[in-house]
């Protein structure tokens, strides 16, 4: 027990900062996400049958390779379009593209949710296609989808840490360092993973609040 | 183009590591189904303290696993193993970290399951005289894995996304045998756009596979 308490004081201080990069890159990827995530899905709902496709291969291509490959593809891709972009950048762009698939598909399905009589009376009213999206459709549709999007935003903080790999000096790349100075890297990464563990709890919570407070406005 | 020849050179290298991919997820995933069973079978017992107690150790598992990453996740076993004394190889300790994450979830897709097999079905069983093991082995289980067919193929689809991560632990899967080829012949992009079309590949067939299993279990 000793031994645990001297190896987490020296650990926390450098894992703490780590948190701070995995939440700083955590918070931009998902706002990167909910940008490019609307836009897909606004793609995928689209009448022009070419704007699908691109939307939905979009959409496949991200989903269906291991996120892992996905950052190395970026981390030797970007500089090879002549993009000289940080490993932070990096991380940033490919984690959010990887998230912005993930809501596109959230988004739709809170879409499909929504009774077809509010297109209609939008389109009554004189709205135009993509005003009726952003001022009638999609804050419904956020409403519903409160639960599966926060679920998402806990995955993108655990997928961060895959960001580890090509040098981004997020929580699970800050472990390794901790481990260089203590020598005990079960103890480290416990450490690490109560952290992770607790920043995923604290989003589940306020998700809840969330939740609660739009059925009270419900009601 | 030159590059893509290399890498075309390098092709049975390359399905190799597919096959300790496609190795390593299936291993995975038929662990991770008896850790899903177990957990479902020691959060089933009533109100009394110890089955309380089972419950609350179950639901902290599987948060958890749910709210960690399996990159760490890895990290712990592997170390804990180590620590443990059971001198196991690195696929035997990233097996274990993937079914032990994968079994996580799957417990969570059973709990779903459960609610589609009516209640008298289990008072039948019983007033026929079968045993509770019995009962849910040949009537509950049986009656959840058909319903919860297509999200156990997506669970074992996230099992095969999760593997590359094994290649931390020097595990020459698919990812690692590219990592390996890059740093042999210096040419990185042409061998990562192969594998991921590889995994590709896979992932979009079994994906496929689970719209297919849908479609069946509506037309039911």
């Amino acid at each position: 027990m000793d031994e645990f308490m001297h190896v987490a004081e020296i650990a926390l201080p450098l894992l703490l900062q780590g948190l701070g990069t995995t939440a700083a890159i955590s918070v931009l990827s998902i706002l990167i996400a909910m940008v490019l995530g609307s836009a897909v899905g606004y793609m995928c709902l689209s009448k022009n049958k070419a704007v699908e496709l691109i939307a939905r291969a979009f959409i496949k291509i991200f989903r269906c390779t291991p996120f892992m490959v996905q950052v190395y593809l970026a981390y030797y891709g970007l500089p090879a379009l002549g993009l000289n972009v940080s490993a932070f950048s990096t991380g940033v762009i490919i984690l959010g593209m990887y998230t912005a698939a993930y809501t596109a598909v959230i988004l739709e399905s809170g879409v499909s949710a929504i009774p077809k009589g509010q297109f209609e009376a939008s389109y009554a009213m004189g709205m135009s296609r993509f005003k009726t999206m952003v001022r009638i459709i999609f804050p419904q549709t956020l409403k519903i989808i409160v639960p599966s999007l926060t679920g998402q935003f806990v995955q993108t903080v655990k997928d961060s840490s895959i960001l580890s790999i090509i040098t981004v000096a997020e929580m699970t790349m800050m472990t390794k360092e901790a481990i260089g100075i203590t020598f005990s890297p079960l103890i480290v990464y416990i450490c690490a993973g109560v952290l992770y563990w607790a920043l995923n709890l604290v989003i589940e919570f306020a998700s809840r609040c969330i939740e609660k407070h739009n059925n009270r406005v419900a009601i | 183009m030159e590059n893509f020849n290399i890498v075309w050179h390098y092709k049975d290298l390359l399905l190799k590591g597919l096959g300790y991919t496609v190795f390593v997820s299936v291993a995975a995933i038929l662990i991770a189904l008896c850790v899903g069973i177990l957990l479902s079978v020691m959060r089933m017992g009533g109100d009394s303290l110890p089955s309380r107690i089972l419950k609350k150790i179950v639901a902290v598992y599987i948060s958890f696993v749910r709210g960690t990453p399996v990159l760490v996740q890895i990290y712990i076993i592997y170390q804990a193993l180590a620590v443990m004394g059971l001198n196991l190889s690195n696929l035997a300790s990233g097996i274990i970290a993937l079914s032990l994450n994968s079994g996580g979830f799957i417990a969570e897709i059973i709990r779903g399951g459960l609610t589609a097999v009516p209640k008298g079905q289990t008072e039948a069983a019983r007033a026929l005289g079968m045993s509770e093991p019995k009962i849910l082995m040949r009537i509950v289980f049986p009656q959840v894995f058909k319903v919860a067919l297509p999200q156990l193929t997506s669970e074992f689809i996230n099992v095969i996304k999760v593997s590359p991560m094994l290649s931390v632990l020097a595990i020459v899967e698919l990812t690692r045998t590219a990592q390996r080829l890059v740093t042999q012949t210096y040419i990185n992009l042409p061998f990562y756009i192969a594998i991921a079309v590889m995994y590709f590949v896979i992932c979009a067939g079994l994906e496929e596979l689970v719209k297919l299993q849908k479609k069946r279990l509506e037309r039911r």
